[in-house]
């Protein structure tokens, strides 16, 4: 899920797919501004079939915050 | 009572209805569906939805407006300015104890929202006993039964005849003060119309029949004017985006020519086609542009931040034509707008209806369009005139002999985040009263986030034996962005080991943003 999850990401900012870690901080360390997080969730959402409402967007800090609500959801 | 003689919303929607007839002013997409309403539908609807307003009021009122760019959300906005009452628009994600204050503040008597406000709204009906009512417009049924009920044909036709006093306050726009006050902007019906009535320089931009794509929140005047009324007036066809994340999608579907954005989203899609090429060596400029953007894409007017130049020069490349404008809510919106020729590192060409002056730098403006005040606060309003009527930017900057703006800097603290929101950082400092482990905070914007730079109380923390200071700080930091808006989200946090630096008051010297 990592992977498809840097797939996705590739498609907003340019970065090093290998230097992308669980622990990275969405803002802080891959740099993703408001417009790209709402993008990633719209992409999440269209590949794994989910829902990702504001509210839970807003707590996601990491990578890995990410991939456990895909998991759990 | 001025003498201005701009039209009011129901004189520009009939005139429109009459000339554009049945061709198609809003576009948007429902269900997966595209759905169109012509000039002549929005006006009939926007009458019926007046005639509900006024049915259920019969005098001026303020009507809190919630929600996200939608039909509905359009309509209501419509027809409350042809209404005569007052429209406050709110983002829907403000959060319940601001929203409640605001009420308050504002005096609302109704609150028109959609299903992004909803359970909100739903808290909100048992702690606001002042609001008389509360309408859910996304409920179709219940906005199809206005549209019934207020239709031309109905009784209550007549209710929709008389216009507005086009003086009269007709929007409060709360915005945000240096001093962390939020301040109600009151403009008349002159004041919105009047400010998209200038003559434009750029013939080629706003051409009928163009068609235009909605991103921005219709809350902020710039969205709101730009593409509802000045769309309106020059006939173009609005494509609703909608929510921010389908815009990726939505720019394929409605392949617009032209896009009002602020700078942190022409960045972002700068970004996207530039990748593009770098995954696509063979494709051309032109080709991510269409890429991202469609294939008709020609304007994009930033607006609400200042725009860095280089990303003119960088759109240039792709064939996009990136311009920029200033303005301030306080003076209706608009002051100056692009032109072609101008220097790319100004903020466009002043407006045929505004003057412009400078006093020890700052950019003084004198518009027929200025707001009325400040809700409820004169002496506010008498602050930001000067005594001869110009009002006070607080920016810095110079004007040039063919009226160009530049703006070189701020003479307040707010912090205006790329994104166009504006943070007011003693709004987030004061967060942090009562936390005994901070001494000293000071909040500033850093590469477009927000930066907090604490100094602790160490005599507080050695007496209670915390030991790890910069954990506990992050730690009430974190509980405080979870429950923070996404543009009040500190990012980044400094530990001092001194005092800031102070000011002959005793104020802490702030350090600049750097945005």
């Amino acid at each position: 899920m990592l992977e498809k999850v840097k797939e996705i990401l590739g498609e907003f900012i340019d970065i090093d797919p290998d230097t992308i870690t669980p622990e990275s901080n969405l803002r802080t360390d891959i740099g993703l501004n408001s417009l790209d997080c709402v993008s990633l969730a719209e992409e999440l959402e269209n590949e794994y079939n989910i829902e990702i409402p504001n509210s839970e967007l807003s707590k996601f800090k990491t990578i890995g915050d990410v991939i456990s609500y895909i998991k759990s959801n | 009572m001025s003498n201005l003689n701009f039209p009011s919303v129901k004189e520009l929607l009939s005139a429109q209805s009459e000339r554009l007839g049945n061709k198609t002013f809003l576009k948007y997409i429902r269900n997966g569906e595209i759905c169109e309403k012509s000039f002549n539908t929005v006006y009939s609807d926007t009458l019926s939805f007046c005639r509900m307003i006024r049915h259920k009021f019969g005098k001026k009122t303020n009507i809190a407006l919630i929600g996200q760019t939608g039909y509905e959300y359009i309509i209501s906005l419509l027809g409350i300015l042809t209404s005569g009452c007052s429209v406050v628009p709110f983002s829907p994600e403000i959060n319940v104890a601001e929203i409640k204050e605001l009420f308050d503040d504002a005096d609302i008597e109704a609150v028109v929202f959609d299903s992004n406000f909803a359970k909100k709204a739903e808290i909100l009906k048992a702690a606001c006993p002042s609001v008389k009512l509360f309408l859910n417009v996304s409920r179709s049924d219940d906005f199809k039964d206005i549209m019934r009920i207020y239709s031309e044909s109905s009784k209550y036709s007549s209710l929709s005849d008389q216009d507005v006093d086009k003086d009269e306050c007709a929007a409060i726009i709360y915005t945000s003060g240096t001093t962390g006050i939020r301040k109600g902007v009151m403009l008349s019906t002159n004041s919105l119309v009047g400010n998209i009535m200038y003559k434009d320089f750029c013939t080629d931009i706003f051409r009928e029949n163009d068609v235009i794509m909605s991103v921005l929140p219709m809350y902020h005047i710039y969205c709101f004017t730009g593409d509802i009324i000045k769309n309106l007036k020059d006939g173009l066809q609005v494509c609703l985006n909608g929510s921010m994340r389908e815009i990726t999608k939505n720019l394929k579907i409605f392949k617009p020519r032209i896009m009002r954005v602020v700078p942190m989203i022409a960045e972002t899609l700068l970004r996207r086609m530039k990748l593009y090429r770098a995954k696509h060596p063979d494709f051309s400029y032109e080709e991510a542009a269409h890429h991202v953007f469609g294939e008709n894409i020609k304007y994009l007017i930033s607006g609400g931040a200042y725009l860095n130049s280089a990303l003119v020069d960088e759109y240039a490349k792709y064939g996009i034509l990136l311009r920029q404008g200033y303005g301030m809510t306080e003076a209706g919106c608009r002051i100056s707008v692009p032109d072609e020729g101008v220097d790319p590192s100004s903020v466009g060409r002043i407006i045929d209806i505004c003057e412009v002056r400078t006093q020890d730098d700052e950019i003084q403006v004198k518009t027929p369009t200025r707001m009325i005040g400040y809700y409820n606060m004169p002496e506010e309003t008498e602050k930001i005139f000067t005594p001869d009527g110009w009002l006070k930017t607080g920016d810095l900057g110079y004007v040039t002999e063919d009226r160009q703006l530049f703006i070189t800097g701020r003479v307040k603290n707010l912090i205006i985040l790329s994104s166009g929101e504006n943070v007011s950082p003693e709004a987030i400092e004061k967060k942090f009263a009562g936390c005994e482990i901070i001494k000293e905070v000071m909040v500033y914007a850093e590469n477009n986030m927000i930066a907090a730079e604490f100094y602790p109380d160490y005599e507080y923390a050695q007496n209670h034996g915390i030991q790890d200071i910069n954990s506990r700080i992050g730690e009430i930091t974190d509980a405080l962005n979870s429950k923070a808006k996404s543009s009040h989200f500190i990012s980044k946090i400094i530990i001092r080991q001194i005092p800031f630096e102070k000011t002959g008051s005793g104020k802490i010297k702030r350090k600049e943003n750097t945005i």
